[in-house]
């Protein structure tokens, strides 16, 4: 019996580098094995889907991919589940970014491998406007034309000199955010607070965010609020929308990454106080 | 004088800024004071750098073991900096689509940048296995709604989530019987009527078909969680923030609070 | 007599709504006459055409149009459902509204006294109503009214990480936030960073203070420097141990963590606002048997910190630190302030969540039909 408690409470004080081991072993077989669990579709992502899903064809939507390549497991998957979505349903995409370079690269990325499957064309179909600093500045100077901001897109030429310009702006041949349909923030930080703060609450553009899961709680309060109609919360929002998409991505399969490591997690906390109740019992 | 003029200099660009926020119409003043601080924060950025480059020679200089770290700083520094500088000559600009310092910062710099968020995986396994020790009633309570909250946001996690259930209920359960023998009287019977109870809640679990329903539960419980407790937390914070940040704003503003300053 | 027709339902039709043009958008607004109605659809037809379009259905008595083409006039009208669905009835068309031209639609901003904006004015209120009780507690502890605080556990453990840092010999860490000087986290933590140089200077060890903001890393130095001075010893104070590190989020974490594991402080603190490179640091600083201190505003990383540190400052209790560090009576009296706004919003709070959930349940409609009976009947 005695031994049988010191075993246990030896359990309490493993050794961090034997944890950190067994956590790359739980990330990484599941994604060699490359196998899909199913779940149930959380209610914030089936709203925000159903957003992209109410546009019709010709409608735009913009969207800024504020993240970098740090939490791009996380938000890119996101990314590309939306864009499928949009293209699937000839919806015209704007990209843009306030993360500097991090997040054009993530966003140009993302949008280039998705348009090539969809066939869709640059300056047609969708156009990226690129990086700006400024962050709040940029938007509110967006409101009253987007060419105050992006007089070129990030290939250097003139806005207005695309065809997919002169057709989303309209009679008035100016873009704003009247011409927008929905605005998707996929973020990693605190620009969709501003976002919803300053876009959302001045000009009324409707908006679904993506977030990693670390922000996510924060954007549960915008969300029951009604200021934003959908979330995509961490990997679990971004295989959601791939559920209701029906497609299995990257998302999807990490899901059963972040399953095992979930379990693993529990499993060192119950050992954690299981050596803490043997403590006891000696002591 | 030397605290008086930054008082009064703080007291005079904070309300000038918060007025600002009230008369929207004159925004463009508000966007040349922050312009300024740009201006500002960029010559700051030289003495940045300059603090970098000196502190790192000056680390050189002594010598001893540590100082390859230095080398390996100030010619990374340089590297990068004209390699950026040759890419904005040849490409008119280093972020231009076919630059070759676009393709450093893609594949060196980028798989630095997401490899040192990926420690947080690890660390957050650690922390957790340390952490999370059920010492008190509200350390408990964390305990379960974290395990709820990780189980109802994976796939089958409901399922894992009634194993858990069931093993974290027997240990409980037969911890509390166990301690019963150490006490007599009251204290004895109370506590074996709480080990009971523990291993009693049990009972309908072996039913497969409750404790299918039980594990369905879960992942809605979970958004319940997230959504109802969590955020009425977090606003609670938000808001005493919010009102902390107001007083502290005016205590800096009003120069009652100078800690900061000489 | 059809026996059919008891099971009929009737519907009391809505009258004419109300529609207003509010940024490029018609909201369509109408009064709940009939409290069994199931949902409404809304109409619209354009002046000088003949077709009339369902532009949706609510069960509320509201319907926004985002739809609108300036320049062109509309009429909306709202038809109302039985419970069943089976019959329904309709209202009279709206007047008719028009949207304006974009150019004139910018310029219509409302002021209030001619220049705050009116979008803003509660924010206004709400300033000068917490300005006064913040005065108002200024003064009473300026009058030598003794106002009691609690003890913050994370800021009086200062001392006792910095005395345990100067038994074991070694470097206090000090680790700001990623924010810059316009954030008023940062200006607090200076003001803890020139507490804690006050302490070091006492027991001559060496201060570490890694930066990320060029402007905090210059405000940190006069900071450290003052400290020192007023401890008697500006000699401790080191220049080299102040540095700047980069800008960027993971290269910064990335260098303090590699400071922490070269310098093995005995004391480690982290205030300022954190994103997700807090816990990788303060893991760091753990796993070097270090003991650390956080204080952030940043609500994501608080539970990373009070898992992996010793003591953390939650939320307002960082704002509030300089104030208790000081120990001068004025500057913690005007913490007060913050309580008794708290619970007047705790009561706005309260409040709105009563009337929120009577109007759900359609309850305060019925109060106001009983209101306004009571006042016919009294000749009112």
């Amino acid at each position: 019996m005695n031994a049988a408690v010191r075993i246990l409470e030896q359990l309490g004080k493993l050794d961090r580098r034997l944890i950190y081991a067994l956590v790359f072993l739980a990330t990484a077989i599941p994604l060699i094995l490359n196998i899909k669990l199913p779940m149930p579709v959380s209610p914030e992502v089936k709203s925000a889907f159903e957003a992209v899903d109410r546009l019709k064809p010709g409608d735009v939507i913009l969207i800024s991919t504020d993240y970098g390549p740090s939490s791009a497991p996380e938000t890119q998957p996101m990314l590309e589940a939306i864009l499928s979505h949009a293209f699937k349903k000839n919806v015209k995409v704007l990209l843009m970014t306030h993360w500097r370079f991090e997040g054009l690269i993530m966003g140009i990325e993302g949008i280039d491998k998705v348009a090539k499957k969809y066939h869709k064309e640059y300056g047609k179909d969708y156009l990226v406007l690129g990086y700006r600093p400024g962050g709040t500045a940029v938007m509110i100077g967006m409101a009253e034309d987007f060419r105050n901001i992006f007089s070129t897109d990030n290939a250097g030429k003139p806005l207005d000199s695309y065809p997919i310009y002169k057709e989303i702006a309209g009679d008035d041949g100016v873009l704003n955010y009247k011409d927008i349909d929905l605005l998707v923030g996929l973020e990693a930080g605190s620009i969709g607070n501003f976002w919803i703060m300053i876009v959302n609450a001045r000009y009324k553009v409707p908006m679904i965010m993506g977030t990693t899961a670390v922000i996510t709680p924060e954007f549960f309060a915008f969300y029951q609020s009604g200021q934003i109609e959908g979330l995509l919360g961490g990997l679990k929002g971004a295989a959601d929308y791939e559920t209701l998409l029906g497609v299995v991505g990257f998302a999807s399969k990490g899901m059963v990454s972040q399953f095992s490591v979930h379990v693993l997690i529990i499993l060192l906390i119950l050992l954690g106080n299981l050596s803490d109740i043997a403590r006891r019992f000696r002591g | 004088m030397q605290t008086t003029l930054p008082v009064l200099l703080t007291f005079i660009m904070g309300t000038f800024m918060i007025l600002m926020f009230f008369m929207p119409q004159f925004a463009n003043a508000e966007s040349l004071a922050t312009r300024w601080t740009t201006i500002v924060w960029g010559f700051a950025l030289l003495l940045g750098i300059d603090s970098l480059i000196l502190g790192h020679l000056r680390k050189i200089r002594k010598g001893g073991a540590q100082s390859i770290h230095s080398w390996g700083l100030i010619i990374a520094f340089f590297a990068t900096l004209l390699w950026g500088f040759f890419a904005w000559w040849k490409y008119g600009n280093p972020f231009a689509p076919q630059s070759s310092f676009l393709w450093m910062f893609r594949y060196v710099y980028l798989p630095l940048d997401a490899t040192m968020f990926a420690l947080l995986a690890f660390f957050i396994a650690s922390a957790a296995y340390r952490a999370f020790r059920a010492r008190s009633m509200e350390s408990t309570l964390l305990l379960i709604a974290a395990t709820i909250v990780m189980m109802g946001r994976v796939p089958l996690g409901g399922a894992v989530f009634v194993a858990f259930f069931v093993a974290f209920m027997l240990m409980i359960g037969t911890y509390m019987l166990y301690e019963s023998t150490r006490y007599t009287g009251f204290d004895r019977f109370i506590r074996i009527i709480i080990g009971l109870l523990f291993i009693g809640v049990l009972i309908p679990l072996m039913n497969p078909s409750y404790a299918k329903s039980f594990a369905n539960f879960i992942p809605g419980f979970a958004d319940w969680v997230m959504q109802v407790p969590n955020t009425a937390g977090q606003r609670g914070i938000a808001l005493g923030l919010l009102l902390g940040g107001i007083a502290f704003s005016l205590r800096v503003l009003f120069g009652i609070e100078r800690g900061y300053l000489r | 007599m059809n026996l059919f027709f008891i099971a009929q339902v009737f519907v009391i039709p809505v009258e004419q709504p109300s529609v207003r043009v509010e940024d490029g958008k018609a909201i369509v607004s109408w009064t709940r006459v009939d409290t069994s109605v199931s949902k409404y659809d809304v109409y619209r037809k354009v002046e000088g055409e003949e077709n009339i379009v369902r532009i949706g259905e609510t069960k509320d008595t509201f319907l926004i149009d985002t739809t609108l083409i300036p320049g062109k006039t509309y009429r909306y009208m709202v038809r109302s459902f039985a419970p069943d669905d089976s019959t329904f009835v309709d209202s009279r068309w709206s007047q008719p509204v028009t949207l304006q031209q974009k150019q004139e639609q910018a310029e219509k901003r409302q002021y209030i006294l001619g220049v705050i904006a009116r979008e803003r004015f509660p924010v206004l209120i709400f300033l000068l109503f917490f300005g006064f009780l913040f005065f108002y507690y200024y003064n009473q502890a300026r009058m030598g009214k003794e106002i009691f605080i609690r003890r913050l556990a994370g800021l009086d453990a200062i001392d006792e990480a910095v005395g345990r840092s100067t038994e074991m010999g070694k470097p206090v860490v000090f680790v700001h936030g990623l924010t810059g000087l316009d954030d008023p986290t940062t200006i607090s933590a200076i003001a803890i960073l020139k507490y804690i140089a006050k302490k070091v200077a006492m027991y001559e060890i060496d201060l570490i203070v890694p930066n990320t903001d060029p402007l905090v890393l210059l405000a940190s130095k006069e900071a450290v420097k003052e400290g020192m001075l007023e401890a008697g010893r500006p000699d401790v104070y080191r220049e080299e141990n102040i540095m700047f590190l980069t800008t960027q989020q993971f290269g910064y974490a990335a260098g303090v963590n590699g400071i922490l594991v070269r310098e093995r402080p005995g004391a480690t603190f982290f205030m300022g606002y954190f994103y997700a490179e807090s816990l990788v640091m303060a893991e760091t600083a753990y796993s070097i048997g270090s003991i650390s201190i956080a204080g952030t505003t940043a609500i994501t990383q608080l539970p990373f910190f009070i898992a992996a540190c010793d003591y953390t400052l939650i939320g307002e209790e960082m704002y509030a630190a300089s104030a208790y560090l000081s120990r001068n009576p004025v500057e913690i009296g005007t913490i007060k302030s913050e309580d008794v706004a708290k619970v007047v919003l705790i009561f706005a709070i309260v409040v709105g969540v009563i009337l929120a959930s009577l109007s759900q349940l359609g309850i305060a409609e019925h109060l106001y039909e009983a209101y306004k009976a009571l006042w016919s009947a009294t000749g009112g």
